[in-house]
């Protein structure tokens, strides 16, 4: 069962031919496509690698571009391939610095707010990295990557359940469960 | 404080953005709030750099490097591979390198020219439809036309394969006159005048006795089979007077045609084998080295 997609990112014809355009190396269609996908994907990799999203992001990029011609598919299914690729190359991020997903939780926001942040960056940027960091803050890894793909990339949770590998009952429960613990932290905090 | 259950289509119209503004509670309304944010227009610094992509493209498409990661270490490989070509064209003048097939087609095409690599000749009234060149001009340091000690496998493997004494390793059979057939054709003379200034092979008039050559051509296969765990080398000649040797020695391969009647289809037969050592990591080629896809060396975008 597919769900409506998430905000702003519904499946277009328009977007679905500009996918193809760079599919055929139409270079504006590429910008069009960076343009566009970019910033989830960054707010993606920022809420998994805070300190290294911009060069993940880069090297997935890289990877899209050399996979980009032989694709198949639409708007759609390109943003499954994005994110895909931007979860393996975190993931494989994460062995390089030698260490695991971390599971355990993040403990509070003043952990999350003593993760680097730019002192270039405008104020609208890191507002929206404080939102992203705020999403993922007391989740488990697991919850905090279903909420992201959910959130940020726009997949629905039948996408989600593709690219995690795991059911869509269980990717619904594991999205349930990260709403809620975001809703008791509200709670507790009012 | 218990929170009430919150239900599946809430959830969804929180994570998909469509909750509705009003009529949810508190709490869900600061989680809408915080998912809305996390969704805030794209900014600036967020949408630049599309060019890296461009870049990163056009570098896939044109077979360049891009920079960075993987690239980085493509790059030290062709330069690695670049750095041996180099050599094998400083040390053997181009010959083992181009016939490896790691060089690009200009310099395949040239070293077939040079006079050092063509060892086998069509003196005969056999046809050939590759380029040939006479076997006049010598080696650097040897007198009889015989270059490396890869060129002189070829010759052996030929020479082998013609007289029907091929190793276990050479598959092949036929025979021919010595004063007729391929065996009279100048590179198996200069095989047998090789042969004879060798070490431990004195033969009068300095030609050596098929005796002799087969002894040393032997000895020649053996020490090239056993020393490469790759190595392979198929040879067919009928008593017609064509002889084929195909020589395969970790990964190259080269053609040998002789004979009265025979066609030369290939290239000379030094080709068989040469530069293996040279480059060890040349990759199979599968057809003679004329035809072998060139191998580019792009230059690094640099950009």
């Amino acid at each position: 069962m597919t769900e409506p997609a998430a905000r702003g990112y519904e499946g277009s014809a328009e977007l679905g031919r500009t996918v193809e355009r760079a599919r055929q190396g139409d270079e504006d269609a590429i910008t069009e496509l960076y343009r566009h996908f970019n910033p989830p994907l960054l707010r993606f990799l920022k809420g998994r690698l805070p300190s290294a999203a911009e060069d993940v992001a880069a090297e997935v990029w890289v990877s899209v571009a050399k996979g980009l011609t032989t694709f198949q598919g639409d708007d759609r299914d390109f943003r499954a391939w994005l994110f895909a690729t931007a979860r393996r190359r975190s993931i494989d991020h994460l062995r390089r610095m030698g260490r695991r997903p971390r599971l355990k939780q993040m403990e509070s926001a003043e952990e999350l707010a003593s993760l680097s942040v730019e002192p270039s960056q405008a104020g609208e940027q890191l507002e929206v990295d404080e939102a992203v960091r705020e999403l993922v803050a007391g989740l488990s890894q697991e919850q905090a990557e279903v909420l992201l793909l959910r959130v940020v990339a726009g997949l629905s949770s039948e996408e989600v359940a593709h690219i995690v590998g795991k059911s869509e009952g269980t990717v619904r429960v594991i999205q349930h469960r990260a709403i809620k613990r975001l809703a008791e932290k509200f709670q507790k905090g009012m | 404080m218990t929170m009430d259950p919150i239900s599946q289509e809430i959830i969804e119209a929180l994570l998909s953005g469509k909750a509705p503004a009003g009529g949810l509670p508190e709490e869900l309304a600061k989680v809408k709030a915080l998912v809305d944010r996390a969704n805030a227009p794209a900014s600036y610094s967020e949408t630049t750099g599309a060019h890296q992509v461009i870049q990163a493209f056009r570098a896939a498409q044109g077979g360049a490097i891009p920079t960075g990661g993987k690239g980085k270490v493509l790059s030290k490989l062709l330069t690695a591979k670049a750095a041996a070509v180099a050599a094998a064209i400083a040390l053997t003048g181009g010959a083992a390198a181009a016939l490896t097939g790691v060089v690009p087609v200009s310099f395949n095409s040239h070293a077939h020219q040079t006079p050092s690599v063509s060892l086998v000749t069509t003196n005969d009234s056999g046809s050939s439809n590759a380029p040939h060149t006479t076997a006049t001009t010598t080696f650097a340091g040897e007198s009889q036309g015989m270059a490396s000690g890869a060129n002189i496998f070829g010759e052996c493997t030929a020479y082998m394969a013609i007289t029907g004494h091929a190793p276990t390793s050479v598959v092949g059979s036929g025979s021919s006159n010595p004063s007729t057939g391929p065996l009279a054709s100048t590179n198996f003379q200069n095989l047998a005048k090789y042969v004879a200034g060798q070490k431990g092979y004195t033969a009068t008039g300095g030609i050596a006795s098929p005796t002799q050559i087969m002894t040393f051509c032997k000895g020649v296969i053996g020490t090239h089979t056993t020393g490469s765990a790759n190595g392979n080398a198929n040879g067919n000649a009928n008593a017609n007077g064509n002889a084929n040797a195909n020589a395969t020695s970790k990964g190259q391969s080269g053609q040998h045609n002789s004979g009265s009647g025979g066609s030369s289809n290939g290239v000379q037969g030094g080709a068989s084998v040469s530069g293996s050592a040279v480059v060890g990591t040349t990759p199979p080629v599968t057809g003679p080295p004329t035809s072998a896809p060139p191998v580019s060396i792009p230059s690094h975008p640099g950009k």
